[in-house]
């Protein structure tokens, strides 16, 4: 190991002890995993960047997340990884199965112009006086609800593709609804 | 046309699927990344000085995946071939919490990954100023010197600016390589290298010019 001498043990002394006053804590300025990982991974903006190292250097908590993270990642890529209890691994496989696979969030996501467009249809009885706008919302809101959804799109490039005789795209686009077929997409 | 297979999925695709709920790219996704997952729990865990049973390691494992199924939370990652990076810190962060919730094992909120080593060292007494001050010197002001040096590298340090302390700190509390820290900080090596030793040098001459026994440091 190499000696240090007295000045860089005086640092270091001096260094522990300021250090040791911060306390190892999360707080609500913290930035999430997501910003952290994006800024080890370098994949922030500059700005954001340099607020998460304005943040980083004033908080032990970040700083050590960022550096044991980075340092992790760095000895995945050396390291030779165990084997896993098989029955851990069977655990965390059966999730879909015990706990569904609807997600209140993603449905939310999928289907907002949908909601929309029925609170518009409710409201056109609701308030007669407003019968010819709120249905004419509700058609606009129903278009854009089934413009946004993936299948629509598809079938779209399925008749441009077949008006077209383009039968490259055809038969790629055929291919997803294969593919959506056999997976239950 | 090439047959479609979910262990082909490149990582971006695995997720998003993941995150549409789909089951069988959850089934791919933990045989990609489960052995990811448990190496990055033991790692972060033994980094803070705590070990766990076998037993132990599988519950957070599983506590972990369960997380991020029943919440949904492969969504908050935008970067999603860049997911390794957000797994290793999520798995670490979610042991330090479940240990912490299930009080298997105490961990003090003020244990720093540089505590925990120099306390994992037990032949390492431990270092303060008043026992590096005193050690060889044999000079009575040693003690008393303590507090001066204190103020005066309080002095020189408010002159750095953050990133420069930030630098200083990893340099001399982490012992990390000048490439790692300019990785860490985001600034070319060069720069790194020329703060570390520019800002030593500093501190030094101001300890040597200002206390006389430290002349000889």
């Amino acid at each position: 190991m190499e000696q240090k001498d007295k000045f860089s043990l005086i640092l270091e002394a001096y260094l522990k002890m300021k250090t040791s006053h911060k306390k190892m804590q999360k707080t609500k300025d913290c930035p999430g995993e997501v910003v952290l990982s994006g800024y080890i991974d370098s994949s922030l903006s500059a700005s954001d960047e340099d607020r998460v190292f304005e943040h980083i250097s004033n908080c032990l908590y970040c700083l050590e997340t960022v550096v044991s993270t980075r340092r992790s990642k760095e000895l995945s890529g050396l390291s030779e990884f165990e084997e896993i209890p098989k029955k851990a691994i069977d655990n965390v496989k059966e999730l879909p199965r015990r706990y569904g696979v609807f997600s209140p969030s993603l449905f939310l996501k999928k289907n907002i112009w949908l909601i929309f467009a029925a609170i518009s249809f409710i409201l056109s009885f609701a308030i007669k006086r407003y019968f010819i706008q709120f249905t004419v919302a509700t058609l606009i809101l129903s278009m854009k609800w089934i413009f946004e959804t993936g299948s629509t799109r598809t079938l779209i490039m399925v008749y441009n593709a077949w008006r077209k005789k383009d039968t490259d795209t055809l038969e790629e686009t055929l291919g997803r609804f294969k593919d959506r077929e056999q997976f239950k997409i | 046309m090439a047959k479609f297979s979910y262990a082909n999925l490149a990582d971006s695709e695995l997720v998003a699927r993941c995150v549409n709920r789909d089951p069988l790219a959850w089934t791919q996704f933990v045989e990609r990344y489960s052995k990811l997952v448990f190496w990055a729990i033991k790692e972060r865990l033994s980094s803070r000085g705590c070990y766990c049973s076998q037993e132990d390691l599988g519950d957070i494992f599983q506590n972990i995946f369960a997380n991020l199924w029943i919440k949904n939370l492969l969504k908050q990652v935008k970067a999603q071939e860049k997911i390794k990076t957000w797994l290793i810190m999520v798995s670490g962060n979610m042991a330090i919490d479940y240990v912490r919730k299930n009080n298997m094992q105490a961990i003090k909120e003020e244990t720093s990954i540089y505590q925990s080593i120099s306390e994992r060292l037990p032949d390492e007494e431990e270092l303060t100023l008043e026992s590096v001050l005193a050690s060889g010197s044999g000079d009575p002001r040693a003690g008393a010197s303590a507090n001066e040096i204190i103020k005066l590298l309080e002095q020189e340090m408010e002159k750095l600016n953050s990133k420069e302390k930030t630098i200083l700190e990893l340099d001399v509390l982490y012992d990390m390589k000048q490439k790692d820290i300019a990785d860490v900080v985001k600034l070319p090596i060069n720069t790194v290298s020329t703060i570390i030793v520019r800002g030593k040098e500093k501190l030094r001459e101001s300890l040597k010019e200002k206390i006389d026994f430290l002349r000889h440091i």
